[in-house]
């Protein structure tokens, strides 16, 4: 199995613990190999939510980390944020992609790129402050048997307005741009990561039965819809 | 594209002006059977919650209204009818499943 995680940021860093240690000692499980893909740095102020022993690319840090923990799943690390040019090498044929990114511009390019394979699973979570969503997209032979990440219920996808940190890094000619974003809760970020991680063991046991699931934090409540 | 605006609400019996006169009284248990009927069971859906409520007969828009600081419903929330996207005329039947789809969380 080829798993493909966008972003390293909150969500990831909840997620990917439990994703590898579920895989390295999974029986059948144990030849997968995990691609991480982030352009951006660890810097001290990640640290309310993010865990991390230096600093450096998100993709980098977090991959040697993780190799040494969980000696079983082979790591790639992609220095970079996704974008029109590298998407084709990043997100390939018969991949299972999480994307843990924080803006809709990059859920846009990778929802498009992901119809244009015949078998790809894309599952997508985001979080505002105390609530959020996991999105999961099956594609099976040139088939969409559940709805692509970007569909008509979430036009704040089929057509964002904001930016992807590759468009604003192109935009500002190359240069390391600090983006000032909204705060974040850790709470809703392990959230999203343990519904992603549902969709995920749904999918293996091939039990998967919603487009997506809503989760609320203050209300400890979550529901899921089948939307295709 | 909106699903077409049903034009005609179900006839309820809470609507119907009484015809007045002690020779000429309203059936009451037939009133209390239409009106049972009218007010049949909608689901609602926005993000995590769900509830279950007895509002077949009333259009989108007085549930949005009524409902919005209920389940925090912004204005601009898509409302959908089993899966449908309608107007705020449409006449929520028993059975419906009515939808305001909240946003995708942005951040990660």
């Amino acid at each position: 199995m080829k798993i493909r995680v966008i972003g390293c940021g909150g969500i990831a860093g909840r997620l990917l613990d439990t994703l590898c240690r579920f895989l390295n000692y999974h029986p059948e499980l144990q030849d997968t190999e995990i691609s991480l893909i982030d352009g951006d740095t660890y810097e001290e102020k990640n640290r309310d939510r993010q865990a991390f022993d230096e600093l450096g690319n998100k993709a980098e840090v977090t991959a040697k980390v993780l190799e040494k923990e969980f000696p079983s799943i082979f790591f790639r690390s992609h220095p970079t944020y996704i974008d029109q040019d590298n998407i084709i090498m990043l997100l390939r044929e018969g991949d299972l992609i999480f994307s843990c990114v924080d803006n809709h511009a990059t859920r846009k390019l990778v929802s498009d790129h992901c119809e244009e394979l015949d078998n790809v699973v894309v599952i997508s979570g985001g979080n505002d402050y105390i609530d959020g969503n996991v999105q999961v997209h099956i594609r099976k032979d040139g088939e969409n048997l559940t709805l692509p990440i970007a569909n008509e219920y979430h036009p704040e996808i089929e057509e964002p307005e904001d930016e992807s940190p590759a468009d604003i890094e192109e935009r500002e000619g190359g240069c390391d741009v600090e983006v000032v974003s909204e705060p974040q809760l850790l709470i809703a970020n392990n959230y999203i990561a343990a519904g992603m991680l549902n969709a995920f063991y749904a999918y293996l046991e091939g039990e998967i039965e919603y487009d997506e699931a809503y989760l609320d934090v203050l209300a400890n409540k979550s529901n899921t819809r089948k939307r295709s | 594209m909106a699903k077409q605006v049903q034009k005609e609400k179900p006839k309820q019996a809470a609507q119907q002006k009484p015809s007045g006169g002690a020779g000429n009284a309203p059936d009451v248990s037939a009133s209390k059977e239409k009106i049972d009927k009218a007010l049949g069971n909608v689901e609602v859906l926005y993000g995590a919650e769900a509830q279950t409520l007895s509002i077949s007969g009333h259009d989108v828009v007085t549930v949005r209204g009524e409902l919005k600081h209920v389940l925090n419903i912004p204005e601009d929330a898509q409302a959908r009818v089993n899966g449908e996207l309608v107007d705020g005329n449409y006449i929520l039947q028993e059975h419906d499943t009515l939808e305001f789809v909240k946003v995708a969380g942005q951040k990660g």
